[in-house]
């Protein structure tokens, strides 16, 4: 069985766990003119939450500032970022909360 | 994150009917919905706007900024859900994929207002001047509006 290109796959595979290695923050960040009830429903439809925890998460960022939404791989986090981003919500990803 | 509006007597302009989300706008009011998608658009390409560091600004302090995948598929998501809502804003039946485009562009039309008027907080908003204001509640409306047709879960 012939390996193809065995250098990009390698560099694949430490890429691959340095993501997995290092967990990763999706951030809210609260914003005066958005409607709770439309971030809750963004919540919900990027991320699967559920209506309490969704509740819960934007009403921390509306008291705190900011709230850890997601953690995980670093690409992940990036794309959730950017769904957030399209839904008008401000977030940012980084490995503190 | 301020509160929603209160619901009005009557049937509301947009509203779920079974498998599709009936609207019923006045024509001055879905070209106000073209209108927005179309400045969101614009708002893509013009890194000088003020808009554009809110919106589109770096994701964290690695090499996202600046990654070209990450651009392509922000951008991406936004050219599709702008053609989407500028292609079914003179429709009177949506669908969810069509209603969560429109959802998509009234919230990024929201930031923008925010990043321009430089709204960071309540008192802000409080000041806007009036036309300004006008505008940023007819877009939360709608966002509301299409939130509660997209799931009637939520409180108004």
């Amino acid at each position: 069985m012939a390996v193809a290109n065995p250098d990009t796959r390698s560099i694949d595979h430490v890429d691959e766990d340095a993501s997995h290695d290092v967990p990763y923050h999706v951030i809210l960040w609260n914003d005066p003119v958005t409607p709770m009830q439309v971030v809750v429903l963004v919540l919900k439809r990027v991320f699967g939450f559920d209506g309490p925890t969704a509740t819960e998460l934007m009403l921390v960022a509306h008291e705190k500032g900011k709230v850890v939404v997601w953690t995980g791989s670093r690409d992940k986090a990036v794309h959730y970022s950017i769904q957030l981003g399209t839904a008008g919500l401000q977030s940012t990803v980084g490995r503190d909360g | 994150m301020p509160g929603g509006r209160r619901s009005a007597p009557g049937p509301l302009p947009i509203r779920r009917q079974g498998e599709r989300i009936v609207v019923e706008l006045p024509r001055r009011v879905r070209r106000f919905v073209e209108e927005s998608a179309e400045a969101v658009r614009r708002s893509v390409d013009d890194p000088s706007a003020p808009a554009f560091a809110r919106l589109y600004g770096r994701l964290d302090e690695s090499a996202v900024h600046g990654d070209p995948l990450v651009t392509l598929e922000r951008q991406t998501v936004i050219d599709e859900v702008c053609r989407i809502v500028t292609e079914s804003a003179r429709k009177d039946r949506l669908s969810d994929a069509e209603a969560d485009a429109w959802l998509r562009v009234l919230g990024m039309a929201v930031a923008l207002v925010a990043a321009t008027a430089g709204l960071a907080t309540d008192d802000d908003v409080e000041r806007l001047d009036p036309g300004r204001a006008r505008h940023l509640d007819l877009l939360r409306s709608l966002q509301l509006l299409v939130a509660q047709s997209l799931d009637p879960t939520l409180t108004r």
